[in-house]
């Protein structure tokens, strides 16, 4: 009988690769006794979905002043 | 020379912020940032001549910097001191813990807190604290939204590698969030 680890792993597996349908039933067999691998899982989804929501939240980052300035001096340096 | 033309100081009032923001949703770390915006102005300029016109000058700083991107990723060192979650017992012998730890607090649901505004803050925290290479792969997955198979090539990772990697970072970010909210 396959563990904790090994289920939650291959848990994340199935959701980029194809999983054998063995392995597919170990999954859920699994599932069916195992309350924390369930809460994994559940959890496993939500941060799939919250972190591409708040990766795509672009922040804004900005140079100071003095920053943009050394920085275009040296590439006027570069540039003569 | 061409690239005796461009004008330099408009290049960097124009673009400099945004792809500062763009770096930033990637690596998390203002300094890394700063300081490849700044080699991607220093190989723009240096390869200007190679730039055609048929693409947005922004589109074209963007490609080079992600390719700096990538290549920080790819040099960066994989290993990391302790990549075991607290999900999981060290104690290979102990791996049979279904029912003994149903009232750990494992159990709870992270659901709560992870919805909450203020975790956007802890979690690009815990994504900070995660191995150069696991930000990357999560980074690409997530934000790039790209296939596994580019994801690999990209950053010279096998596909069983890219799920383990996604595997054990859920596992660290799960914990580190948990910890942040016992706190």
């Amino acid at each position: 009988m396959k563990g904790c680890q090994e289920i939650t792993g291959l848990y994340e597996q199935g959701k980029i690769n194809r999983i054998s349908i063995s392995d597919k039933i170990a999954i859920r067999s699994h599932r069916a006794i195992c309350r924390t691998c369930r809460q994994y899982f559940k959890d496993s989804d939500l941060m799939d979905i919250i972190i591409t929501k708040k990766f795509k939240d672009l922040g804004n980052y900005t140079f100071t002043t003095s920053e943009k300035t050394k920085m275009k001096k040296e590439l006027e340096n570069i540039n003569l | 020379m061409k690239h005796a033309q461009v004008d330099t100081g408009l290049l960097v009032e124009e673009h400099s912020d945004y792809l500062l923001s763009f770096a930033m949703s990637k690596l998390r770390d203002i300094d890394l940032s700063k300081d490849l915006v700044q080699d991607t102005f220093l190989s723009a300029i240096t390869k200007i001549d190679t730039f055609e016109n048929r693409s947005n000058i922004r589109t074209w700083l963007t490609s080079i910097l992600n390719r700096k991107i990538i290549d920080h990723w790819r040099r960066a060192e994989t290993r990391y001191t302790d990549p075991i979650s607290t999900f999981f017992d060290q104690d290979d012998s102990n791996k049979h813990w279904i029912l003994d730890k149903k009232d750990n607090a494992t159990n709870e649901t992270i659901e709560d807190e992870i919805i909450l505004e203020e975790t956007n803050d802890d979690l690009f925290e815990c994504i900070g604290k995660l191995p150069e290479k696991w930000k990357g792969v999560i980074a690409s997955k997530y934000l790039d939204e790209k296939v596994s198979e580019d994801i690999c090539k990209e950053l010279e990772i096998t596909p069983s590698n890219l799920w383990v990697i996604i595997h054990r970072a859920k596992l660290l970010l799960r914990d580190c969030l948990r910890k942040r909210d016992v706190r």
